[in-house]
């Protein structure tokens, strides 16, 4: 038997090693590097473009909204009749009976999950953590509560927390996707909560979603798992964070940088009340 | 937990590994750093080879492999260790589809040489047959098993393989073996037992 195998063995590798190239042909590695740069030039160029044209564009729009009459406006009643203010918006009747269009999730992604506190806080804070990170698992799970009742709470903080998963954490990436996914679900915090908590557990097995599967009703965890996994608007929402973090120069998790200053280095309650305090009191 | 664990996970090589068993900080080797330009050195002979091997046209397999090596350079998530895995998968997919699409170009194999000058021209015929003979059946074979067979052929270790293709390395051995039956099985069903030139 071992001897069959053997041959075979033998037989194959004797067909295969037809296919051996010329020992004497060098392939030219400077050439073809040489290649690949000429090829990456104008993708650079094109980018430098197309950032540019767009932010002119915006720019332009920007003006164009502030100083032109409105054609199209909110008011069911039109343009001429004044908005009754006083009268809570109600949803146009419509809207109760009829379904909403069949839209793709990458349509109707929802990123605001990721907020808390109020939109007109006199700070804004992005928090960045790796959901595989121990010191962000700990900065996560005993100092942010504490600051979300002194600051966020209280109306002084807005808190947006924000992905980064880091290239040498496996399932940190997956994490992060879950998180998201179960944002679009209204699971965000109990998943989040549930992935530091156990994170021991899950980045040593890699099972993710087990652990998210207990944090979230069966009902939901079905929708929460296909976006997950195959959803590109959650896999945008990382990467919209991660080229934030990118953009920030942010070298480390967890970062907390506030009105866009990074704080620390230290993150511990009494540093960071302490930078928040003079932050909150100028405002 | 402690309270207040002061320390971060690192996005860039700036601190020296620590010893096993020391502190909890993990050093993160991100896709910044992963040096590409000597990776590409390191790697794209070996690479073009392996796909020399399957598309038999040398240009068109430096073609392909700086075509590998562009998708490594484009996706930034295969940076850092598995880099040498993704690109091999990489490569020999791209040239089994070149292979399966029948786009492939032969005709500079014959000049580029690698035969013996003292050849007879039915000996350089034979062995030209025997190579689209072989390359017809690695066209024919599961993905997975022409795969396996192209880069172990290419000399590429049990452990290399296993992360090449993301296989379980105790199991490399048995998947080699099938895949070799598979191999015979098809080349005998089409050209019988007997060598070209034989």
């Amino acid at each position: 038997m071992e001897h069959d195998e053997m041959d075979l063995s033998r037989w194959v590798e004797d067909r295969l090693s037809s296919l051996d190239p010329p020992a004497g042909w060098r392939p030219d590695s400077s050439a073809a590097l040489a290649q690949l740069r000429r090829r990456d030039a104008p993708l650079r160029r094109g980018w430098w473009l197309w950032a540019t044209v767009s932010a002119t564009a915006a720019a332009a729009c920007a003006v164009w909204l502030l100083v032109s009459t409105p054609t199209v406006c909110a008011n069911p009643l039109g343009c001429s009749q004044p908005v009754r203010r006083t009268e809570p918006a109600r949803p146009a009747p419509l809207a109760a009976t009829t379904p909403a269009p069949a839209t793709s999730p990458a349509v109707d992604i929802k990123s605001n999950f990721k907020e808390s506190g109020s939109a007109k806080a006199p700070v804004t804070c992005e928090l960045y953590t790796d959901y595989e990170c121990p010191h962000c698992a700990t900065f996560y799970l005993e100092t942010v509560p504490q600051l979300s009742a002194r600051y966020v709470e209280t109306g002084k903080v807005r808190l947006i927390h924000r992905d980064f998963p880091l290239a040498g954490h496996r399932y940190a990436r997956l994490a992060a996707r879950y998180a998201d996914a179960a944002g679009q679900a209204g699971y965000y915090q109990a998943v989040v909560n549930r992935l530091f908590r156990t994170q021991a557990v899950w980045s040593a097995d890699g099972d993710v979603d087990g652990q998210v599967a207990r944090a979230v009703p069966a009902a939901a965890m079905e929708k929460v798992r296909t976006l997950a996994r195959s959803d590109m608007a959650v896999e945008n929402l990382v990467a919209t964070d991660e080229a934030q973090a990118r953009d920030k120069h942010i070298d480390r998790t967890p970062t907390l940088l506030c009105n866009g200053r990074k704080l620390g280095p230290e993150l511990s309650l009494v540093q960071v009340e302490a930078s928040l305090d003079p932050m909150v009191a100028r405002r | 937990m402690s309270q207040n664990v002061p320390g971060w996970c690192w996005y860039i090589v700036n601190a020296p590994v620590s010893s096993l068993g020391g502190a909890i900080d993990p050093v993160e080797i991100q896709a910044d750093s992963f040096d590409f330009e000597a990776f590409f050195h390191t790697h794209y002979e070996r690479i073009a080879r392996v796909i020399a091997r399957v598309v038999g046209d040398h240009g068109r397999a430096e073609d392909l492999a700086a075509e590998a090596f562009w998708k490594l350079w484009r996706t930034p998530q295969a940076h850092g260790e598995s880099a040498g895995g993704w690109v091999y998968r990489t490569a020999v997919r791209m040239g089994l589809n070149e292979l399966r699409t029948g786009r492939r170009r032969i005709r500079y194999e014959a000049l580029a040489g690698g035969l013996p000058h003292s050849l007879t021209p039915e000996e350089v015929h034979a062995a030209a047959e025997e190579r689209e003979q072989v390359r017809r059946i690695l066209s024919i074979l599961r993905e997975r098993q022409a795969e396996l067979l192209v880069l172990r052929s290419s000399g590429l270790s049990y452990d290399e393989l296993a992360s090449a293709l993301g296989l379980n390395p105790a199991s490399v051995g048995t998947l080699i073996a099938r895949a070799q039956q598979a191999f015979r099985k098809e080349y005998v069903k089409l050209y019988g037992t007997r060598r070209n030139g034989s």
